[in-house]
């Protein structure tokens, strides 16, 4: 059953240059997704509207059969309980520790999901910058691991990793999507990272050209 | 994580942008709240220099007419300083008497060896010595001790010239008899001693020389003043009946005597000064004369708080619009994480109250400080009006009202961010 669904979503800057057309799709729980495509074809803009981080101009977004802009709930409420964002950048908070990151979002001890992702305790008592790309963007998944999120954004994560880290990295995420049962939509430019998924979209000038 | 946590971990992590925020704050809050203390110390020392400087009008009886003089007591008088605008009054009356072992200035009497001449001095009796024309003008000014009063009895004002040619300190008593050219017309009061306690002594503005032309009791250095009541005594002795009133004119003066000619005329009216019985002096001079700087004053003060105000609220505003631009991002995160914009303007009313309220404390004792040093240098010289210093009462309204500014000025600024999608603001890094 799928968890989420995108009803032919369009998406647009200005008027007559449509950034997404009719898009349509499902995504179901215990699977990696990878949305591919060249740049500037909006993948990151429907990963975006998927998150609820903005409004599509048409069409609606489903999650578990509601819409996510429903009134009394809204795109906030969405964003704080059903998906949890991993960034290319991080999108860390600079001054605070591994540990304060992510209790941003965690409803309980950090430290735990910090130790299973490789930072250790001392680590998670450090400045943030302190740390490499690959341990920020494990700080970045373990915030968003520990939001108990059942879908899992994340855009361009190994973008600014070295081969080895990103691996690492894709191997995490299609861990939680297979074993921890979550929904996990990666946008990549990596045909490393597309490898490893279970279902390949792709996207170009907004509209969907293959899923497989 | 809540607001409070996230707001105490951004003021301590944040330590230079805290200091720089904090430092705004408390510069703003100190020039607004000195300002507005300044302009309160201003008004103090204009009203009080106003009354200081109030005008005053003497109604001087006239003898020939019957009752004019005896009308003219303590009783009328009072009942006149109750009206509107009236200050206070100064009942005047002047004799003469011997002082036998005294030593005065030396004039015509001690130039011509004439014994009771050269003991004559010129006592001048005051309701209130501080509103005598003689202080009141600054001809004489009081340099130790105390201003006669109502109520007292048996005291003395006398110059540093007869103090120091007799030893005299406050305190110290001197006596003064009547002799047969000074005695009045009851026979029976010759040979009366008084005796006088000094309770205060004068400086004389200008001095006199030794002078062979002039009587002693002309010297102003021979002037004896005397309280109301001791006067009442001896004039009651040598004229041989009670006697209670101002044969000599009562000076009246005006609380704001930028309404002198108006509460002339009531008075006058009200009080059957207009009349033959009667004549007026009017003196509103002093006040004419600083009026015009006393305003410019009050205007300038007005304008420094205006302007400490403003740019107060301006460099805060702009601080905190800078400090918020920069912390768009940050917003951003906070926003896809799935906190609430409510709770993030909550944060950053926190962040802001905790700086704000360090400020104002700081800014509330530096203030008092300034304030007293301001104020007791406007009213220097004027010691019943120094020492000014900072009202809590003032204080906490402007601290009240500063922390409206922040309130608006972080609302302001959080909007220019949150009007903005979070994917707008992740993507406007």
């Amino acid at each position: 059953m799928a968890v989420l669904e995108v009803k032919d979503v369009g998406y647009y800057y200005f008027s007559d240059k449509p950034v997404l057309k009719g898009v349509n799709l499902s995504f179901e729980k215990g699977k990696l997704y990878a949305i591919c495509g060249p740049s500037g074809c909006g993948k990151t803009t429907l990963l975006s509207l998927i998150g609820g981080l903005d409004e599509p101009k048409s069409g609606e977004i489903l999650y578990e059969g509601q819409n996510i802009m429903e009134k009394g709930k809204g795109l906030a409420w969405h964003r704080r309980n059903n998906v949890a964002f991993v960034f290319q950048n991080y999108n860390l908070i600079e001054y605070m520790t591994p540990k304060e990151n992510v209790l941003l979002t965690a409803k309980e001890d950090p430290i735990p999901v910090l130790e299973s992702l490789g930072i250790t305790k001392e680590e998670a008592g450090r400045n943030v910058l302190k740390l490499s790309g690959g341990q920020q963007q494990r700080v970045a998944i373990a915030r968003a691991l520990a939001s108990h999120a059942p879908v899992i954004l994340a855009d361009e994560p190994t973008g600014n990793l070295d081969e080895d880290t990103a691996a690492e990295i894709t191997q995490i995420l299609k861990s939680n999507a297979h074993k921890q049962g979550r929904c996990v939509i990666v946008v990549t430019h990596s045909d490393a990272v597309a490898e490893e998924a279970d279902v390949v979209l792709r996207l170009d000038h907004g509209k969907i050209v293959e899923a497989k | 994580m809540n607001s409070w946590k996230r707001a105490l971990l951004y003021v301590g992590r944040r330590k230079k942008k805290s200091l720089l925020l904090f430092l705004v704050m408390w510069i703003s809050l100190l020039s607004v709240m000195t300002a507005v203390g300044i302009r309160k110390t201003s008004q103090a020392v204009t009203a009080g220099l106003k009354e200081k400087l109030s005008g005053y009008f003497t109604v001087i009886p006239n003898l020939e007419v019957d009752g004019a003089a005896r009308n003219l007591n303590d009783g009328l008088c009072k009942e006149i300083v109750q009206t509107e605008n009236m200050l206070t009054y100064n009942g005047n009356d002047v004799f003469y008497m011997s002082l036998p072992d005294v030593t005065l200035t030396p004039g015509r009497f001690t130039a011509a060896g004439e014994e009771e001449g050269a003991h004559a001095a010129c006592f001048l009796a005051a309701t209130r010595s501080e509103y005598q024309e003689q202080f009141y003008l600054d001809n004489l000014n009081l340099v130790k001790g105390e201003h006669l009063q109502e109520d007292d009895v048996g005291q003395a004002l006398i110059s540093t010239a007869l103090a120091r040619d007799n030893g005299l300190e406050i305190g110290d008593t001197f006596q003064s008899m009547v002799t047969e050219n000074y005695r009045g017309t009851n026979e029976a009061a010759l040979g009366n001693v008084y005796t006088y306690q000094v309770k205060g002594i004068f400086q004389v503005k200008e001095e006199s020389e030794p002078d062979a032309e002039r009587a002693e009791f002309d010297f102003p250095e021979n002037y004896i003043f005397i309280d109301i009541q001791t006067d009442r005594k001896i004039v009651s002795d040598l004229r041989g009946g009670e006697f209670d009133w101002y044969r000599n004119g009562v000076n009246f003066y005006i609380r704001d005597s930028a309404r002198f000619e108006e509460t002339l005329e009531e008075t006058a009216e009200m009080f059957h000064f207009d009349t033959d019985g009667y004549e007026i002096e009017q003196n509103n001079g002093k006040y004419q004369s600083s009026a015009g700087p006393l305003e410019r004053v009050g205007f300038l003060t007005g304008i420094f708080i205006v302007v400490m105000i403003v740019l107060g609220i301006v460099i805060l505003y702009l601080i905190l619009f800078l400090w918020m631009r920069d912390r768009k991002h940050e917003m951003g995160v906070y926003l896809a994480a799935g906190i609430g914009k409510k709770e993030i303007f909550g944060q950053l009313i926190l962040e802001s109250l905790l700086l704000y309220a360090v400020s104002a404390i700081a800014a509330g004792l530096c203030t008092g400080a300034l304030s007293g040093v301001v104020g007791r240098m406007m009213a220097a010289g004027m010691t019943e009006l120094a020492g000014y210093s900072g009202e809590a009462g003032y204080m906490l309204a402007t601290a009240a009202a500063g922390f409206v500014v922040v309130l608006a000025a972080v609302g302001m600024s959080f909007l220019s961010v949150v009007r903005m999608t979070p994917k707008a603001i992740l993507s406007s890094n």
